[in-house]
C-alpha cells in the first residue's frame, strides 16, 4: 500500500526569461516583416504574390506569445500587434513549445532545419508558408550581422544576389522604420 | 530482401527521437487528448535526476503531472500495480509516462490495464484478452532496457501479457536521458537487441518490413556499440543505442521468440545471471549451430554487420558464413562483459536440463528438447562449431 501523499501533483512552472526573449523577438520579427515590405523587392514581390486579405499568426503553443502580420484593407503590410482577440488568420504557424521557440530565435536551429525537425505546426496554404520562411530569411539578413545569419538562414545570399550596397542600405531604413513604425 | 506469400506487421508507436525531443511532450499529449499524466520511474532514474529533466520539458505548458512515482525495483509485480493504478484514479490522471525501461515499462503497462479495463490484471494474462483501445502510454527509454519497452508485451509476476493494444502511443528517446550510461547496461541491452533482431531474420516467414527494422537496428548496434563501451557518455553513441533497442523491440512483436530468447529468459531466471548476458553466450552458438546443420542463414545480414563495402567484397557463398563470425567477434570483443561460455558463468548440467525442459513446454513444442540441449552443451563447453 503506498501512501498518497509522498506523491503530489506538480505544476511544472514558466520560464520568465525565454517567454520574454520571445515576446521581444516576436515583436522584432513582425516589425522587421513591416519594414522589409516597404524596403526590400524581394520582400515586396513575397507579398504580392500572397492573397489580399493574408494574415499571418506567428505563435508559441499553447499560451503564446503571438505575433499578427499582414495586409490591411489597403493592401499595405503592417504589424498587427500580439493580441489574438478579432483576429482572423489565414496562415497560423505555431512553434510546438517555449524550447522550440528559443532554439529558433536564439539561432540555434535554422528555420529550415526547424520545420524539418517538425518544431513547427502550419495550419494554412503550404506555398504561403513557404513565402513567409523566405521572409523571414530576408529580415534575419538585414537584422543581423552575417556571423550570426549564418546560423540562422539556409543560406546566405552571395553579393551578387545582394548587393553590400543594397544590403547595408536596406538594414539602416529597415532599423530606422522598426523604430519609428 | 524476402517476400512471404502473406504477412502482418504493425507498429502503433509514434517515435520522437533527438535534440530536445522531451520537450515536444506537452504538445503530443494535447495530441493524445491528455492533460494529467502519472508518470511511473525507478530508484535509479530518481538517482540521476531524471524526474527533474522531465518536469523541465513540461514547463510553460498547461499539462499537470498527477504524481511522480520513483520507487519502481527490478521486479514488476501486480501488488504495484494495483497501488498505481488507485493513485492514478485518486489524482484524477488521464495518461501514463513510463520514464525508463525493465520493470518500469512492465508496471506502466499493467497499470494502463487496471485503469482502462478497470478489472484485475491477472484476467488479462491470456492471449486475445485486451482487445480495446487503453489509456495513453508514452514511453521514455533511458539506458536500461530489457527489450519489451516498445514492445506489444509486459511481464508482470511471471505473467506475459500480450495486446497490439500494449504497445506504447508514444516513444521519446532523448539523449539527457540515455546517457551518461554504464558500458556493461550498454552492452546488456544491446546483445537483447541484436538477438531478437537476428532471430527474427533468421525466420523463415520474416517479412520485409520486420527485416528493415531489424536491419537499421542492428547496423545502429555495430556502430555505436564499441563507441558507447569506450566512452559511456558519448552523445550520439547512446540515442543511436537507445532507437536501435526501440526499433529492436519493435521487431520482437512482430516475429515469435527465437531459441535464444526462450532459453535465455529461462536461463536468467533459473540462475540469476542477466538476460542480456544469456543472449551473448548464447546468440553465436545458436547461429554456428545454424550453420554446422546448414540451416539457412540470410546473406543480407552480412550488410548490416559489415556495411556496404564488406558485404560486396565478400562472394556471395560465404556472405552468411561471415555474418556468423562477426557475431562471434563481437562477442569476443566484449568478453569483458559478456562470458564466452555457461562455464565461464558456473552454470551447473543439471540446471541446463531443467531450462530445456521448461523451454519445450513453453514453445507448445516449437522447441526441441535435443536440440535445446546440444545448443546448452556446446555453450557449455565453448565449443564452436564450424
Amino acid at each position: 500500500m503506498i501512501n498518497m501523499n509522498d506523491y503530489p501533483e506538480i505544476k511544472p512552472g514558466i520560464s520568465r526569461i525565454k517567454r520574454i526573449y520571445a515576446s521581444i523577438m516576436l515583436l522584432v520579427v513582425g516589425r522587421g516583416i513591416q519594414a522589409a515590405a516597404a524596403v526590400d523587392r524581394d520582400a515586396k514581390k513575397e507579398f504580392a504574390n500572397l492573397r489580399d486579405d493574408f494574415m499571418l499568426q506567428l505563435s508559441i503553443a499553447p499560451n503564446g506569445p503571438y505575433m499578427f502580420v499582414g495586409k490591411n484593407e489597403k493592401g499595405k503590410v503592417k504589424y498587427m500587434g500580439w493580441n489574438p482577440k478579432g483576429k482572423k488568420s489565414t496562415l497560423e504557424m505555431r512553434l510546438k513549445s517555449m524550447e522550440a521557440a528559443t532554439l529558433l530565435l536564439t539561432f540555434q536551429e535554422k528555420t529550415a532545419i526547424a520545420s524539418c525537425n517538425d518544431r513547427l505546426l502550419v495550419q494554412g496554404n503550404l506555398q504561403d508558408a513557404c513565402a513567409v520562411l523566405r521572409l523571414f530569411d530576408i529580415v534575419e539578413m538585414y537584422l543581423l550581422p552575417k556571423f550570426i545569419t549564418k546560423f540562422a538562414v539556409k543560406r546566405y545570399p552571395h553579393w551578387s544576389q545582394v548587393s553590400p550596397v543594397r544590403k547595408h542600405l536596406g538594414r539602416i531604413l529597415i532599423y530606422l522604420r522598426l523604430i519609428t513604425g | 530482401m524476402q517476400l512471404p506469400d502473406y504477412y502482418e506487421f504493425f507498429s502503433r508507436s509514434k517515435i520522437n527521437s533527438g535534440k530536445k525531443a522531451m520537450e515536444h511532450l506537452p504538445f503530443e499529449l494535447n495530441d493524445l487528448n491528455a492533460k494529467k499524466p502519472l508518470v511511473i520511474t525507478c530508484v535509479n532514474s530518481a538517482r540521476e535526476g531524471l524526474p527533474e529533466k522531465l518536469v523541465k520539458a513540461f514547463y510553460d505548458s498547461d499539462i499537470v503531472i498527477g504524481a511522480i512515482f520513483d520507487k519502481v525495483g527490478r521486479d514488476a509485480s501486480v501488488g504495484l500495480v494495483n497501488d498505481l493504478a488507485e493513485l492514478y484514479a485518486y489524482r484524477g490522471c488521464d495518461s501514463i509516462i513510463a520514464l525508463s525501461g525493465g520493470a518500469v515499462m512492465n508496471i506502466a503497462k499493467g497499470v494502463n490495464i487496471a485503469v482502462s479495463l478497470k478489472d484485475d490484471v491477472l484476467k488479462f494474462s491470456e492471449e486475445g484478452a485486451i482487445n480495446t483501445p487503453l489509456k495513453p502510454l508514452v514511453a521514455l527509454p533511458t539506458k536500461y532496457s530489457t527489450g519489451l519497452e516498445t514492445s506489444n508485451k509486459a511481464i508482470i509476476d511471471n505473467h506475459l501479457f500480450s495486446s497490439d493494444f500494449l504497445f506504447p502511443d508514444l516513444v521519446v528517446i532523448d539523449s539527457r536521458l540515455t546517457r551518461p550510461g554504464n558500458a556493461e547496461t550498454a552492452v546488456e541491452g544491446a546483445m537483447i537487441a541484436l538477438t531478437h533482431c537476428i532471430e527474427a531474420n533468421t525466420d523463415e516467414f520474416s517479412s520485409p518490413v520486420n527485416d528493415s527494422y531489424a536491419y537499421g537496428a542492428i547496423q545502429f548496434i555495430n556502430e555505436n556499440l564499441y563507441r558507447v563501451v569506450k566512452k559511456p557518455s558519448h552523445k550520439e553513441g547512446s540515442i543511436a543505442l537507445a532507437n536501435a533497442a526501440t526499433m529492436a523491440s519493435i521487431v520482437f512483436s512482430n516475429s515469435p521468440a527465437g531459441i535464444v530468447h526462450l532459453l535465455s529468459e529461462e536461463l536468467s531466471r533459473i540462475t540469476g545471471v542477466s538476460l542480456g548476458k544469456c543472449m551473448g553466450i548464447l546468440l553465436p552458438y545458436a547461429l554456428e549451430y545454424k550453420r554446422h546443420k546448414k540451416q539457412r542463414i540470410r546473406p543480407e545480414l552480412l550488410l548490416a554487420l559489415a556495411g556496404f563495402d564488406g558485404y560486396s567484397e565478400t562472394p556471395e557463398q560465404d556472405r552468411a558464413n561471415k555474418a556468423v563470425n562477426k557475431i562471434r567477434g563481437m562477442q569476443q570483443n566484449l568478453k569483458d562483459f559478456v562470458p564466452g561460455s555457461l562455464k565461464e558463468i558456473n552454470v551447473p548440467l543439471y540446471k541446463l536440463e531443467q531450462v530445456a525442459a521448461a523451454v519445450v513446454e513453453k514453445s507448445s513444442g516449437r522447441a526441441n528438447l535435443k536440440e535445446c540441449m546440444t545448443l546448452l552443451e556446446t555453450a557449455l563447453e565453448g565449443q564452436i562449431l564450424v
